[in-house]
């Protein structure tokens, strides 16, 4: 199955590749206009666009550009004059620390909370219910704003903008509190109403009365079957997650100035680097393709039923 | 066992935020906040998306650009807090005729390989300024000089026109001495600096942030007192704001709606004089997209319907009213031109009636997002005589859509500092500001007076020019706005003319 998933990636990612560089074309204005600014000459600009192989058709572009991307050159940008491939590479790191982290918040605190909210019926569900949808409607951008009001500026308990690498674990992970509570904090909650809705009704199923009157504990009922069962559509529902925490780091990365991939499509966008912002749908959708299929492989270790789909 | 087991939880939970909390109070933060109020580290926010170290290919002028060069390059002048021209590696000058200038260079100045910085390095590099690429961002009156070697410290340049702005040039982007031996293959500039200026490159990432380090044993080395220059990017003015109320950063650009706010958090804002004109390019002055616009009466009509005071409220307290494309303090500013255009929305209508648009005329106006407050708020008034205004907002086209000769109605922005190179390229048919390549037979005469001219007999003829434009009504400008810079309780610096803070005015408070 997961064979068959990375051979049908392929024609996807071709055809995002495909569309992205078509549709850049039909972004209005000249790039060397753009680029070298109100001065150039319009000879400047012919030149200027030669160097880039704009003048030539552009199916002899698109071949040229797609031949580059298998080989993993992305060209070049246009404004830094530095590699695309290497760009994308020095920023994928803080958006996948930034999505990891989140997700790994999301599902440590979603599922406990949604597994408790589901044995305790009655006002405290309620109560849950209520803080839930109110965190759901919160906008992530308006929640990182308080947050660096509240933990950067007023108590300097966070830096309010920056990223550390790796190298640096206790100053990456310092860094990354605020854009990862900002970023999980609604979907957290999403994820905890999907994990009550699905554990009422595994709970509700006639063999988890009948494990009960087989004499198992209640915790190894709990854990080992209704969990373990509640948890395929639960994982699918992670997944959808992931993809919109991609998305959302957009918007966080710009909030705390953090150098992802957000911000760089942002840049490519803003100064018409247009192998830039190729660069970086194509990376996105390598993404998409990889979280889909990752979903897929723990959807189907979970349950057997859906390993022959 | 199972109270155990939450417990064990919560206490994870709890070491890993405290682990996070703690990680971050006990050590100095990312920007190097709590070093540079003792004087170590200066740590600047910039609107800097992509930055080359070849200044003669880097967008000329007084911008953003001028500290990631600064920190590396010496310039030949510097400009001081009243605009007043101060030496930088040229230490005296001389204007022996309105067309040449003898430069005299400071002497035992190096670039970082030891190669002396001396008149043969600055002519190497007003020659490479003539044939640098993209041409486009060259600055054009450094590459019109014919440059001669007099002596090791002695410079004859020789310029086709009387150009007395050359000196603020030599500090805003046209003055910048590279060493020639890395104008020999400029593109090693792409990425790494090779200059005499008070600071080495130690780190970058392009477009993000750049780290250096104080030259040892520079020539002017008290004029710097960090020891450590980080210059960081920031593509939202809100984060760098973040970022310096909590004191990761300890200078940026500023932006007039965080003035209030940032002043009520104890930030300090510096403002330069009020020099920059926002407004309507009444562009297209032969009336030929817009058939209203080519009458005299017509755009005056459009100066008297607007209240200048009222708008540039909007502004706060970085704002003047004004109708002259030339500020008050630079030579050409006329106080009484400047008076004519009262808010007048009678005589505004009469004008617009005597010109045969009794019932107004429809105005399509070019604009950007950015732009969009002060544009609906002169809209407001021009609708109140009966003009129809038409804002469309372009973004990544704006530029081609200005010169596309499409639109009789453009906004921008200007300033005109250095005041005659400026009316140059604003007013002559070829200019970058005239978007439609506008004649009128007394501004051009006007405007070559001001360029064959120097001194108090520029000066007049500026105000002359000045006055010509502000009765044929060529612009709708409601006033004109200061540039702001802020920084942090400890740390100060001098704007004065500027756009951003020069490097060298920064200092530790009390300092």
């Amino acid at each position: 199955m997961a064979l068959g998933r990375l051979v049908l990636a392929v024609p996807m990612l071709f055809v995002v590749a495909t569309a992205t560089f078509f549709l850049q074309q039909l972004v209005p204005g000249n790039p060397g206009s753009f680029i070298l600014g109100n001065e150039a000459s319009p000879a400047e600009i012919r030149q200027f666009d030669a160097g880039l192989g704009l003048n030539k058709p552009v199916l002899q572009q698109y071949g040229s550009w797609l031949g580059g991307a298998i080989r993993g050159d992305l060209g070049t940008s246009w404004t830094s004059h530095s590699p695309v491939t290497q760009t994308l590479l020095a920023a994928a790191p803080v958006t996948l620390s930034l999505a990891a982290l989140a997700i790994v918040v999301i599902v440590c605190l979603g599922v406990p909370l949604g597994t408790l909210a589901a044995l305790r019926p009655g006002p405290a569900d309620r109560a849950f219910q209520g803080l839930a949808g109110f965190a759901i409607a919160l906008p992530n951008f308006w929640l990182g704003v308080a947050l660096v009001l509240f933990l950067a500026v007023d108590t300097h308990l966070f830096p309010a903008t920056g990223y550390t690498g790796l190298a640096d674990p206790a100053q990456w992970l310092h860094a990354l509190v605020l854009p990862v509570l900002a970023l999980a904090f609604g979907m957290t909650m999403s994820l905890a109403l999907q994990v009550r809705s699905a554990m009422i009704d595994v709970l509700a199923k006639d063999y988890i009365r009948s494990l009960h009157a087989a004499g198992l504990q209640g915790r190894s009922v709990l854990f080992k079957h209704a969990l373990r069962n509640c948890m395929a559509p639960v994982i699918t529902t992670v997944g959808f997650q992931l993809l919109g925490l991609l998305a959302g780091a957009v918007v966080i990365e710009q909030l705390f100035n953090l150098p992802g991939l957000g911000s760089v499509l942002v840049a490519g966008v803003t100064e018409h680097d247009v192998p830039l912002v190729q660069g970086a749908v194509l990376l996105f959708a390598v993404f998409v393709v990889v979280v889909n299929l990752l979903t897929d492989v723990a959807a189907a270790a979970l349950n057997p039923r859906a390993r022959g789909r | 066992m199972s109270r155990i087991r939450r417990a064990a939880g919560l206490a994870v939970v709890v070491a890993i935020a405290s682990a996070a909390v703690a990680c971050g109070s006990g050590a100095p933060s990312a920007g190097g906040g709590e070093s540079s109020s003792s004087g170590g580290t200066l740590t600047l926010g910039s609107a800097l998306a992509s930055g080359s170290f070849n200044p003669w290919v880097a967008p000329d002028g007084d911008n953003e650009y001028l500290q990631l060069e600064g920190a590396v390059y010496d310039s030949l002048t510097h400009i001081g807090p009243e605009g007043q021209i101060e030496p930088g590696l040229a230490v005296r000058w001389t204007f022996t005729s309105p067309t040449t200038l003898m430069l005299t260079l400071r002497s035992g100045v190096t670039f970082s390989d030891g190669t002396p910085v001396n008149a043969a390095a600055v002519k190497a590099n007003f020659d490479y300024v003539k044939k640098a690429s993209p041409a486009a961002q060259q600055n054009a009156y450094i590459a019109a000089l014919t440059t001669t070697v007099v002596n090791s410290t002695t410079l004859k340049l020789v310029s086709p026109n009387p150009e007395p702005d050359l000196l603020t040039d030599f500090a805003t982007g046209g003055g910048y001495i590279v060493n020639p031996k890395a104008l020999e293959d400029p593109s090693t500039l792409a990425t790494g600096p090779s200059g005499s200026g008070p600071y080495v490159l130690s780190s970058s990432v392009p477009g993000q942030q750049w780290t250096f380090i104080r030259r040892a044993h520079y020539w002017d080395a008290a004029e710097y007192p960090y020891g450590k220059l980080v210059l960081k990017s920031f593509a939202s003015s809100q984060a760098q704001d973040d970022a310096l109320r909590s004191g990761q950063l300890q200078g940026g650009p500023e932006t007039p709606t965080l003035v209030k706010s940032d002043m009520a958090d104890g930030l300090r804002i510096e403002s330069s004089k009020p020099e920059a004109f926002d407004g309507i390019w009444l562009a297209d002055r032969a009336g030929k997209v817009v058939r209203a616009l080519g009458s005299v009466q017509v755009r005056q009509a459009l100066n008297y319907a607007i209240d200048r005071a009222a708008i540039m409220k909007a502004f706060g307290s970085v704002g003047i009213a004004g109708s002259l494309v030339m500020p008050p303090g630079l030579p050409g500013y006329s106080a009484a031109a400047n008076a004519a255009y009262g808010y007048d929305p009678a005589k505004a209508r009469q004008l617009l009636a005597e010109a045969g648009y009794r019932h107004g005329f429809t105005l399509p106006v070019l604009s950007s997002p950015a732009a969009d407050t002060l544009v609906q708020a002169i809209a407001g008034y021009l609708r109140a005589v009966g003009v129809d205004v038409q804002i469309s907002d372009h973004t990544t086209d704006f530029l081609s859509q200005a010169y596309s000769g499409k639109w009789g109605a453009i906004v921008f922005a200007w300033t005109p500092i250095p005041p005659s190179q400026n009316m140059e390229e604003l007013l002559s048919p070829t200019g970058l500001g005239n978007f439609d390549h506008s004649t009128d037979a007394q501004i051009d005469a006007l405007l070559a007076k001001t360029q064959q001219t120097t001194g108090a007999a520029q000066t007049t003829a500026l105000t002359q020019l000045v006055e010509a434009v502000n009765t044929q009504a060529w612009f709708l400008i409601p006033g004109y706005t200061a540039n702001l810079y802020v920084t942090g309780g400890h740390t100060t610096c001098e704007i004065g003319q500027r756009s951003v803070c020069p490097l060298y005015t920064f200092r530790p408070v009390g300092k």
